[in-house]
């Protein structure tokens, strides 16, 4: 029965001992760990990112300052945290596509977005999205013509970087609450159009 | 190389990432090291896995990085190593003689539910 055992993953031991360590030498405190977790878990995601998205699409003059100064914009609807440095926001248009990666590890603009997906911290997104986006977005689902061009953005630590996609035809009607909820984190990291 | 997008999205997909992730944020907060720093340690884990030919695929690959870069960069800010290896041995010995370890292995145990809700 004994090599029935469950093990845990090395990675988790680590951790745990790293909290252990610096917690009994009083650098951090595990009770601030938890309530960064809980931060994230529950209170960050692309949920704030589609509401900027949404404002912008029914407010022009949002809009205007959102492409301006991308940070302090959000910050008027609570947005922001000290992770993000800079917001540089990107729109979409018929001709103009844009689409976010970091080439050298996950930089993404956390307080906006929440954490990123796993394939965009992959190697295959972050090298192949510089060599051949077009290719690769299409593998992704979203087939471009030839005569849209794609912009790819790299973020950096010191800029982040937020699209805003293309407000879909047919939601005219449709107020900033319900825009935001037709907003995915896909789209606002330009791998996907908007749609309903 | 191909992108899996619909891949179940998760928050974190374990809880240790998310320890691990939150433990980072508080030395940041702390003032032990900053962003940077962490930014460029990670990018030197990542490299280096990539350099050896073993691609990122998964959240586990990523988050390893994630932990080795976090262990490299609180060395390097003075913490030793052997006080971690320390502590990962306390937590061994911790788990290896918990609750799992004794239900698995002796013979006179009797499974019991951790919660019941009466009728």
């Amino acid at each position: 029965m004994k090599n029935s055992k469950i093990e845990r993953p090395w990675q988790a031991i680590r951790t745990e001992a790293v909290e252990s360590l610096l917690v009994e030498l009083g650098v951090i405190d595990s009770s601030r760990v938890d309530e960064i977790v809980q931060h994230y878990v529950e209170e960050v995601g692309p949920k704030g990112g589609a509401r900027v998205v949404a404002k912008a699409w029914a407010d022009p003059e949002f809009k205007k300052r959102l492409l301006n100064d991308g940070l302090a914009a959000c910050a008027e609807l609570g947005l922001g945290g000290p992770e993000t440095e800079k917001l540089v926001v990107v729109e979409n248009s018929a001709t103009i596509h844009n689409v976010v990666v970091c080439t050298l590890c996950s930089c993404y603009p956390w307080p906006i977005l929440g954490i990123p997906p796993a394939w965009y911290k992959s190697s295959a997104y972050r090298s192949r999205m510089v060599r051949e986006p077009r290719r690769l977005l299409a593998e992704m689902g979203l087939v471009l013509p030839n005569s849209v061009e794609i912009r790819v953005w790299d973020s950096v630590s010191e800029i982040r970087y937020l699209v805003l996609p293309e407000r879909p035809p047919g939601t005219e009607a449709l107020t900033e609450e319900q825009l935001s909820e037709i907003v995915t984190r896909d789209s606002m990291i330009g791998v996907a159009k908007v749609v309903i | 190389m191909s992108i899996n997008i619909l891949a179940k999205p998760a928050v974190f997909p374990s809880p240790w990432t998310a320890r691990a992730f939150a433990i980072v944020r508080a030395m940041e907060e702390s003032g032990i090291f900053t962003g940077k720093d962490f930014q460029q340690e990670l990018i030197f884990s990542i490299k280096a896995r990539e350099n050896a030919g073993t691609n990122i695929q998964g959240e586990a690959a990523y988050y390893d990085c994630w932990v080795e870069a976090m262990t490299n960069l609180i060395h390097s800010k003075g913490f030793s190593i052997e006080a971690i290896a320390d502590h990962e041995k306390a937590i061994r010995f911790r788990f290896e003689h918990s609750h799992h370890e004794h239900g698995s292995g002796c013979p006179h145990h009797e499974p019991i539910p951790c919660f019941v809700e009466k009728s």
